[in-house]
């Protein structure tokens, strides 16, 4: 059978669509699924030339119905930015991995030789969960330097939204990325890379019909694009040497006593003093780690404190990963955040008590020492969660901080509890870490109306105090047009003037639009 | 007597709702990430009846081999809601509905460190 026949498949509709999360619903026109070459060749040119062929296909159907496409990660994101009334394109079984090899490289590649070994062309839709095992086993011996908290999504879903962890030396997911294969049409397709930053060969990108064009203002739209600009069908990230985590979870000071946010956590929290108070550190451990993150109970008084601090130890060749799935403290019946989220909106006072239970039951105590990927792994629960964002510049830290808590008072209890991560800055154009570092409070928990609220309130309350602030793109958000100019000003524009160039014919910018990029502005 | 009998019939049903309300039950391989439709499980809702095959009750089996095409499961997930619990309580077990959601296995790449070449990937 040929590849047209066997390598897509449309799933068709109308039918209804639902994020991972359970938060975020519409109604799509068709599922087109692309699937790897069921012959399994090596991936290389030939295999992706097949694959974009069908691609390529899928978005000559939307053409055709004159219907929106877009590119499905692995619908994570609890905004709207996956969601498309026309035809989604699911990409999942595009999970080709490959090292590159020294003599594919640019001339000019600035990258160093630790940098080189690390490149590596990643198909979009290879999950987290399957990119950290291959490239920290025996044979790659390279790690990611950052991910999200588990491992669930593909690599460009992930990246596309801006995906971030809290490692204090690097950025978000998406600058991982050096180089983009970008599907833009039926017969369109381009290698993107920064002219700063050459890395392959131009006969590489011509190998698989792409037109190479190195632009910093085009890569850094992309890079971070909201799956504005077509299909990215593959991408070259630089991986870092593998190397093993040291994390301490821990609730107690070294003398014992309850950590909560008091001064002394607060100047540790905003301005990352690692050196004043080693009484703040978990036993036997000091120093700056190389991942910090305190989760801070707003419905405790004082507000107590959880922090996950993870130093960077060498190599160790005795090590065994265990990447397997933990079993999940709630157990089979998940179901049960769900239905307490209903049951919290009628019964308020039990909110204090519940954000123990959840934070007791869902942050292991203890230490552990593991790879990157052991560090982040799966997520059991299929559960309706709440989830916000906002990231503003570290020496804001404390009056944001502030802010949310006064907001809980106010307006809470609400079942949420406040994760505060740290990002340095990306050169993405809508990177939502834009200062350096960036501070990122993400607020997590129980879904109910009391949580919703709560992060709808957020943005006006920033403004109102004069913060400057972003917020995760694929997380709830008040962004507005307004908002976003105010905070990306020039850097919007250019994201915009990169998308007309890429995409030059008003044809393809309807097409790979949707409602929340037309709601933003940003599908002009 | 008959109002005692009643509110004792209530309070068993009550009872027995709840225990057998919302509920998932989850089963992984040990790479629990397959994959579905556009990020979803794949899903078939499935109603096991008593008799339905003899005197067995197990009635309710599924082939899934055309989603998965040929390739395994990862991530077998039951799930009953409410409504699911209440017939199965109501007939006494005799019906029992459930949703079951399964992800199937990615296709396994080959990877060779010597493929490619200074022109092709």
């Amino acid at each position: 059978m040929s590849d047209d026949t066997t390598m897509l498949s449309t799933f068709g509709g109308p039918r209804p669509w639902q994020n991972w999360h359970q938060t975020i619903s519409g109604t799509i026109a068709a599922v087109d699924k692309v699937f790897y070459p069921p012959d399994r060749p090596i991936y290389g040119s030939s295999a992706i030339n097949r694959c974009t062929r069908q691609i390529q296909r899928s978005i000559a159907s939307a053409k055709a119905q004159q219907v929106e496409h877009r590119a499905i990660g692995r619908g994570w994101s609890l905004s709207e930015a996956p969601v498309t009334s026309g035809i989604m394109l699911d990409n999942a079984d595009l999970a080709g991995k490959k090292r590159l090899r020294s003599d594919q490289l640019d001339p000019a590649y600035p990258g160093n030789a630790q940098a080189a070994a690390g490149l590596c062309l990643v198909q979009c839709g290879t999950y987290i969960s399957e990119l950290n095992p291959w490239l920290e086993n025996d044979t790659n011996q390279l790690s990611l330097h950052t991910t999200g908290a588990a491992n669930g999504q593909t690599i460009v879903g992930a990246t596309s939204t801006g995906t971030h962890g809290s490692a204090l030396d690097y950025g978000a997911l998406h600058d991982h990325i050096v180089a983009i294969h970008l599907i833009t049409d039926d017969n369109a397709q381009f290698w993107l890379e920064r002219a700063s930053y050459p890395v392959m060969k131009a006969a590489l990108p011509q190998s698989i019909n792409a037109r190479l064009l190195r632009d910093d203002d085009v890569f850094n739209a992309v890079v971070m694009g909201l799956g504005a600009f077509g299909v990215i069908h593959n991408v070259v990230i630089e991986a870092r040497p593998r190397f093993l985590l040291d994390a301490h979870n821990y609730d107690t000071e070294r003398n014992g006593q309850k950590l909560v946010l008091d001064a002394r956590m607060r100047n540790r929290i905003g301005n990352l003093d690692f050196t004043g108070d080693p009484a703040l550190d978990p036993p036997g451990a000091s120093g700056q780690p190389y991942f910090f993150q305190p989760i801070i109970n707003p419905n405790t008084n004082p507000p107590e404190v959880l922090i996950t601090q993870m130093y960077e130890k060498p190599w160790n060749p005795a090590h065994q990963a265990d990447y397997a799935m933990k079993q999940g403290t709630f157990g089979p019946g998940y179901d049960f955040i769900s239905v307490a989220g209903q049951a919290l909106n009628l019964f308020t006072g039990l909110v204090p008590l519940f954000s123990q239970l959840v934070a007791g039951s869902l942050f292991q105590l203890g230490n552990s020492t593991g790879t990157w990927g052991e560090q982040f792994g799966y997520k059991a629960f299929r559960t309706k969660v709440a989830s916000g964002t906002v990231a503003v510049p570290l020496n804001r830290a404390l009056d944001t901080l502030d802010l949310l808590l006064a907001l809980n008072g106010t307006m809470g209890p609400v079942p949420l509890v406040f994760g505060c991560r740290y990002v340095r800055k990306s050169p993405a154009l809508l990177a939502f870490n834009r200062w350096d570092p960036t501070f990122v409070v993400s607020m997590d928990g129980v879904h109910n109306a009391n949580a919703i609220a709560f992060l709808d309130a957020i943005p006006a309350q920033m403004e109102a105090a004069g913060i400057p602030f972003t917020q995760h793109w694929g997380k709830t958000n008040g962004s507005t047009p307004q908002r976003i100019t105010n905070v990306y000003g020039n850097d919007r524009d250019t994201w915009v003037a990169a998308r007309n160039q890429l995409l030059p014919s008003a044809v393809q910018r309807t097409m790979f639009s949707n409602k929340f990029l037309r709601d933003l502005n940003l599908a002009q | 007597m008959r109002r005692n009998t009643a509110r004792l019939i209530s309070t068993a049903v009550a009872g027995a709702m709840m225990v057998s309300g919302c509920a998932s039950h989850l089963i992984t391989a040990d790479r629990p990430d397959g994959s579905g439709i556009a990020g979803e499980a794949y899903a078939a809702a499935q109603t096991s009846i008593a008799g339905e095959t003899g005197v067995s009750s197990d009635g309710a089996t599924g082939h899934v081999a055309s989603e998965c095409r040929g390739e395994g499961m990862t991530r077998v997930e039951v799930h009953r809601n409410f409504l699911q619990g209440l017939a199965t309580v109501l007939t006494l077990g005799i019906v029992s509905p459930a949703t079951i959601r399964f992800q199937c296995a990615k296709t396994e790449i080959p990877e060779d460190p010597d493929s490619g070449s200074s022109t092709q990937f």
